[in-house]
């Protein structure tokens, strides 16, 4: 299953939207691949809402393995990575159980 | 009462040196000030971003919550009113205009209530600024437009302002930055954080500006009034933008305002007056290189 992305992902209810449904997908598909060709920038909103929304139901390795981001920009991937690094390092959306 | 704006001039850059405590000290009640009929602009001569969106929320809150639009004295000086007005300034008060032809150098003034617009706003208005100067570096304007974006939705988020946020930008090309003003006539920004248990000890409105400019710091309990988690990064990356030597940022809020510039610590002034919502100035300098972390992989993906 493909997703297409728009030019400016900066909704973090969107980010949140995408996540969840990534996580539906994944429970019948073996993988998702999400193309980001489209897309010129990527807010901080959006890249933590989906990546750590993703990571608190999956592990790294699930996610190597079952989840693909295609054509990211160099820009776009510091921002997930950013995300990862922050939910890594304790960081939680307010809707998460907070790390104390 | 027809309040007098005086002809000083203004940094800008809330350095501290000369800043425009008229028009801020009228924001900063406007809410509560059931007396003012308007605002004699006669004597002034050139107007920053924050000033301008000040009064524009001024005449914005007069005309849509108080009903009562407030009469405006144009500036005598020809180049100012020109200014205000291709910025669509005096739609916010009662007045007779002649629209001004817009150049492609401005962008209008900027009222905003919910997050549908935000995006395109941000990318447009930076594409404007950041275009006016030559030496704007290649991989400065998406940042921009990202931490643009990120202000904007902080205010219409978390303030509960009336008039939403107003945003007022300028380029500067000689001098190669763009300042860039958002403010709001909500809550303040310790009002917000006090709303999350974690923060309810805050003591003063210096402490919860710095608080909320800290890495993961929000005043979000589960979801936010749109349907959102938030995770408390917008403030805090635009404060290290700054402090990495990218810009200045003041952030006025309640009894005090912040300055947060390059290699230097917060600086914390007082604002007797009581600024009641928020007013987020931002100064970008756009020919500086922006360090981009060079990875070229997803870290789950190592």
């Amino acid at each position: 299953m493909k997703i297409n992305f728009p030019k400016i992902l900066n909704s973090a209810r969107e980010g949140l939207e995408l996540a969840q449904d990534v996580l539906s997908r994944l429970q019948t598909d073996s993988a998702v691949v999400l193309d980001f060709a489209a897309t010129e920038r990527m807010t901080p909103s959006y890249a933590n809402a989906f990546i750590m929304t993703l990571m608190a139901e999956m592990s790294s390795e699930q996610l190597k393995e079952r989840l693909v981001l295609q054509n990211l920009s160099p820009a776009i991937i510091a921002r997930i990575n950013r995300s990862i690094e922050r939910y890594k390092n304790g960081v939680r959306l307010s809707n998460q159980p907070q790390v104390a | 009462m027809i309040e007098s704006i005086n002809s000083l001039p203004d940094s800008g850059d809330f350095s501290g040196e000369s800043i425009k405590w008229d028009i801020l000290n009228l924001a900063a009640r406007i809410k509560s000030n059931q007396t003012l009929e308007g605002i004699d602009l006669s004597n002034s001569m050139h107007l920053k971003p924050y000033s301008v969106a000040c009064l524009a929320g001024i005449g914005a809150y007069c005309k849509d919550v108080n009903q009562a639009p407030l009469q405006i004295v144009v500036p005598s000086n020809q180049e100012c009113y020109e200014h205000l007005s291709r910025l669509g300034f005096f739609k916010y008060f009662n007045h007779q205009y002649t629209v001004l032809p817009q150049r492609k150098t401005n962008v209008p003034i900027e009222q905003l209530f919910d997050l549908n617009r935000v995006g395109d706003f941000a990318h447009k208005a930076i594409s404007v600024w950041a275009g006016q100067i030559d030496d704007c570096l290649v991989n400065i304007p998406s940042e921009l437009q990202n931490l643009l974006d990120e202000i904007i939705r902080n205010a219409v988020t978390h303030s509960e302002s009336p008039i939403g946020c107003i945003v007022v930008g300028q380029a500067l090309p000689e001098s190669k930055y763009v300042d860039i003003s958002v403010v709001d006539f909500g809550q303040t920004i310790r009002s917000h954080l006090k709303l999350n248990p974690k923060y309810s000890c805050i003591a003063s409105d210096a402490e919860a500006i710095l608080k909320a400019t800290e890495e993961a710091v929000t005043g979000t309990v589960g979801l936010n009034k749109f349907g959102e988690p938030n995770s408390g990064e917008g403030l805090s990356q635009l404060r290290n933008f700054c402090e990495q030597g990218l810009g200045i940022l003041s952030i006025l809020s309640g009894d005090c305002y912040i300055v947060f510039a390059p290699k230097s610590e917060p600086q914390i002034v007082n604002f007797y007056r009581g600024f009641q919502g928020c007013l987020v100035n931002v100064r970008f300098f756009v020919n500086k290189p922006l360090t981009l972390d060079d990875t070229n992989r997803i870290l789950w993906q190592d």
